[in-house]
């Protein structure tokens, strides 16, 4: 590096540090200045992380037609000019060796490069075999076009409903935990809640490594001398128990027993906020079928299943001290402190996972403790647009944009109103979850298997489907069944696609994504991408485009036009589905326009297009003021921050199930995992992940940096466990479910510390596929499945 | 190779920014109470490692936040 350039990147990167540290920028200083950036030959912008769902913002420099440099964002509320490791390296995410540059055909079993018209008429080909089977498998790595276009598409164009994210895999139990509660998705507060709780409560959450930006906002606190009491209730201790004054370690799932115990003692001492709850509250159980909505309760039968949940007995399901669960129940009980949950897989990854979420909030409600800046039931997300895109846009098998299901005429009305589709094309029947349209493109038509084929965009079911190899094993796969597979690098997926297409990434590509406060966030393509690789709404557009112009009529709308028409800014139609032209227009902002009329139903109003480009982000619903500027929502439900609250109603829960403005309180009893550790398989297998490698690795594990720092998975054991079978730290043993097997190094005493009886494996590593063993059980409403207990053995390996 | 920056929270500062001052790799910026941005600069790859870990294992550090990080170096290196 030359000396004077050297100089220059020492001067930015101090400049970016010190802003950071806290002092305050000037007030007409913009990014580029306050680093002494502009001399530097360094183009600058912003854009929203690549990684998890905190979304933080990053400035990312560009020279010479590369990403160069990466600098917190100062201006981003979010991260104030912070990053993780991971943020920090996100620059180089882009650039493996590896990258996928050309669309590629499997012919006698290897993949064979092919061009892209070939690709397209290979995807369209499939989708003319049956449309009733072509389905589409995405993420909350989708941005919110993306989603959008792929839901269009199948709900809109082959009104089959087979499109789910793997969300589902992720947050589904968030989504049916909020809707179940407060009839609509979403958290009401947001992340100032960090900044003003006195008592943040983890529950099977790891932020310090899952949030580490989120978890330093917390940290900053204590380190400016506030008191923050810091509860960590998990199932084996983290980086995050280490910051905790209180660590309480439970017995998988019995989270619902101490849920139910503190509000058994809330309402024993007659400490929970009858006011509150008079006011705004409904009390609610299930039926025989659990459901979102269940029945109705009264107060006294609410109190009356508590009973039973006494400290002592929850101490006998759960193994946390009695004592804990009365320190619980005191603070929740007070009235001059305020209180923040969050949670995030461990709630969410559970077969009551939906019982879970409610009782949470169930807590919250019934202590009184929500509605203010810093008391706050508060889920995170894993992926950068979860809630954007999967949850907003509706992507999962039984939604549609902006709050709506399938189910309900009045709004696949209002979508074939949107969209000009001609009434009655859209079907009513939701499509298959992910589990499902998985299991049923495994099995032969003639058994059920009625999916031939799948598109899997942006994600990565080969490496994170449980009991992997019932679900999406080539073994196991019909020859007539096909994959498609739209990603940036090799995984394990492309291992089993039958077409590989290249896709841009990141900021290779216009996008916009929607992180766990209701924020939207917006970029601008910034670096082409290597080779072919090309845009995935291109993709999708060229696609129905190529089934168009074959005169399949799912593709017109009711006035027989292209359903998928693009148009400039003077309404004059731009052919962007050939890929020279895509870039004419901005189609991100054309698909995000149609889409955010759908935000209005369930108040999560989006604002134009161009006010995102001018912010870093807007959390929703983001409301249209008398002098024509727009005004975001940090605290929804509650009278001072949110417009659609009633005068004077001081909350207000505007879309409650109970259609009285209440939110619902349920009774939910603690019931035993569908698989419990016995003699045959003595321990609990948790699975999850580590700071420094994001889900599958595919990205992480092309950065140097990163892969060095972690390079490959491992179980964690106990040291007794460990003694006991006779292994010693870094020998190889083989774990053993009903469903699989996995040779694999033992960790003792490392980074997390499970209790005896558990062992713990992260599932970055597509060598070592930990998903092969784990239990493809889910919860009955959320269809999530439950990835953090199963039953295991360990074996020791001759040799050890 | 990669410039890095970070704000390392140092509730007890004394001893820790000494260590810090003794190595010309690293340049301390102005303190926001305890939280004081700091530059790591170095050679090689390994040599960016070494030292981030040390910094990172040094006692008094509590608590650490990457800022920024330039790797246009790595580009001309690995011709990516």
């Amino acid at each position: 590096m030359k000396p004077d350039r050297r100089k220059f990147i020492q001067i930015s990167a101090m400049a970016a540090a010190t802003a950071a540290a806290g002092h305050a920028l000037p007030a007409n200083a913009n990014s580029e200045e306050m680093r002494g950036r502009a001399g530097g030959g360094v183009k600058w912008d912003k854009a929203p992380c690549r990684f998890c769902g905190t979304g933080c913002h990053v400035q990312v420099g560009v020279q010479g037609g590369k990403v160069v440099a990466i600098a917190g964002d100062e201006h981003a509320e979010v991260n104030k000019g912070l990053l993780c490791v991971k943020g920090y390296h996100v620059g180089l995410a882009l650039y493996g060796e590896d990258r996928l540059t050309t669309p590629q055909l499997r012919v006698n079993g290897k993949l064979q490069s092919i061009s892209w018209e070939r690709a397209i008429q290979v995807i369209a080909d499939r989708v003319e075999l049956d449309p009733a089977g072509f389905g589409i498998y995405g993420s909350g790595q989708w941005t919110i076009p993306e989603g959008y276009i792929c839901q269009k598409f199948i709900k809109g164009a082959l009104a089959n409903n087979h499109i789910d994210p793997n969300a589902r895999l992720c947050m589904a139990s968030a989504v049916t935990g909020f809707l179940a509660t407060y009839g609509v998705d979403e958290p009401a507060g947001c992340y100032t809640d960090l900044d003003k709780a006195d008592v943040v409560i983890m529950w099977g959450n790891n932020p310090a490594e899952m949030h580490p930006v989120l978890f330093s906002r917390i940290v900053d606190r204590r380190s400016r001398g506030e008191e923050v009491t810091l509860i960590d209730i998990g199932t084996r201790r983290t980086r995050t128990t280490a910051h905790c004054q209180h660590y309480m370690e439970f017995r998988p799932q019995t989270d619902l027993a101490i849920a139910n115990g503190i509000a058994h003692l809330l309402l024993k001492n007659n400490t929970y906020d009858a006011d509150f709850v008079e006011r705004f509250c409904s009390f609610r159980k299930d039926t025989e079928k659990p459901s979102l909505f269940g029945e109705a309760m009264e107060f006294a039968e609410y109190r009356k299943h508590l009973e039973s949940y006494t400290p002592e007995f929850v101490e006998e399901l759960s193994g946390v001290p009695a004592a804990d669960i009365r320190m619980l129940a005191e603070l929740f009980g007070r009235r001059d402190i305020k209180i923040t949950s969050l949670w995030c897989m461990g709630v969410n990854q559970h077969t009551r996972g939906t019982a879970m979420n409610t009782l949470i909030h169930g807590v919250h409600l019934l202590s009184g403790h929500f509605g203010t800046p810093g008391d706050a039931p508060t889920s995170l997300t894993g992926q950068p647009s979860a809630c954007g895109t999967a949850r907003e846009v509706g992507t999962l098998a039984h939604a549609l944009p902006g709050g709506r299901i399938v189910k309900k005429d009045e709004h696949r009305a209002q979508t074939e109103e949107i969209w000009n589709l001609p009434s009655g094309r859209m079907n009513a029947k939701p499509g298959y979850h992910t589990m499902e349209m998985f299991k049923r493109w495994c099995a032969p038509k003639e058994e059920g298997g009625d999916i031939h084929t799948i598109w899997v965009q942006v994600t990565n079911p080969g490496q994170t489907i449980p009991n992997s190899h019932q679900f999406i094993d080539p073994g196991v796969k019909d020859p007539n069944k096909f994959m498609i597979c739209s990603d940036v690098y090799p995984t394990a997926t492309t291992d089993i696609a039958d077409l590989v297409l290249p896709s841009a990434m990141w900021v290779e590509k216009n996008g916009m994504f929607g992180n766990s406060e209701r924020r939207t966030q917006q970029w601008f393509r910034m670096v082409k991408p290597p080779g072919d690789a090309r845009d995935d709404v291109w993709q999708v557009l060229a696609v129905a485009r190529e089934l168009y112009e074959r005169g399949n009529g799912s593709f017109k709308d009711k006035d027989g036009n292209f359903l998928f028409a693009i148009q400039d800014e003077k309404g004059v139609d731009v052919p962007a589905w050939k890929w020279e032209r895509f870039y004419t227009v901005n189609v991100d902002k054309v698909l995000f326009e149609e889409y955010r009329k759908f935000s209005l139903l369930k108040h999560k109003d989006l604002a134009p297009y161009e006010e995102y480009v001018k912010s870093r982000g807007l959390r929703w619903p983001v409301v249209k003021q008398p002098d024509g500027s727009w005004r975001e929502t940090r605290f929804r439900f509650s009278e001072f921050d949110d417009p659609y609250v009633t005068k004077g109603a001081e909350i207000e829960f505007y879309h409650s199930t109970s259609k009285d403005n209440k939110a619902q309180i349920w009774w939910r009893p603690f019931e035993d995992a569908p698989e419990i550790p016995d003699a045959e398989y003595p321990l609990w297998l948790c699975t999850g992940r580590v700071i420094e490698h994001w889900h599958t690795g595919t990205m992480t594990r092309r950065i140097p940096q990163l892969r060095d720092a972690m390079p490959q998975a491992y179980v964690e054991m106990h040291r007794e466990d460990a003694a006991e079978l006779g292994v010693a730290n870094g020998e190889l043993v083989r774990l053993e479910t009903r469903r699989g097997a996995l040779e694999i190094n033992v960790w003792i005493d490392g980074r997390g510390k499970p209790p005896r009886g558990s062992v713990f494996v992260p599932f970055f590593d597509e060598r070592l596929l930990i998903n092969k063993l784990t239990l493809d059980a889910y919860d009955p409403i959320s269809k999530q499945p439950d990835y953090k207990k199963c039953a295991v053995r360990v074996v020791r390996l001759p040799g050890s | 190779m990669p410039v890095l920056s970070a704000v390392l929270t140092l509730p007890d500062a004394e001893a820790t920014l000494a260590a810090l001052a003794d190595k010309p790799e690293v340049t301390l910026g102005p303190p926001n109470g305890v939280r004081y941005p700091v530059v790591l600069s170095t050679e090689t790859r390994q040599a960016d490692k070494t030292l981030w870990n040390w910094v990172q294992a040094l006692p008094g550090v509590v608590h650490v936040e990457l800022v920024f990080v330039d790797f246009s170096d790595l580009h001309a290196q690995e011709g990516t």
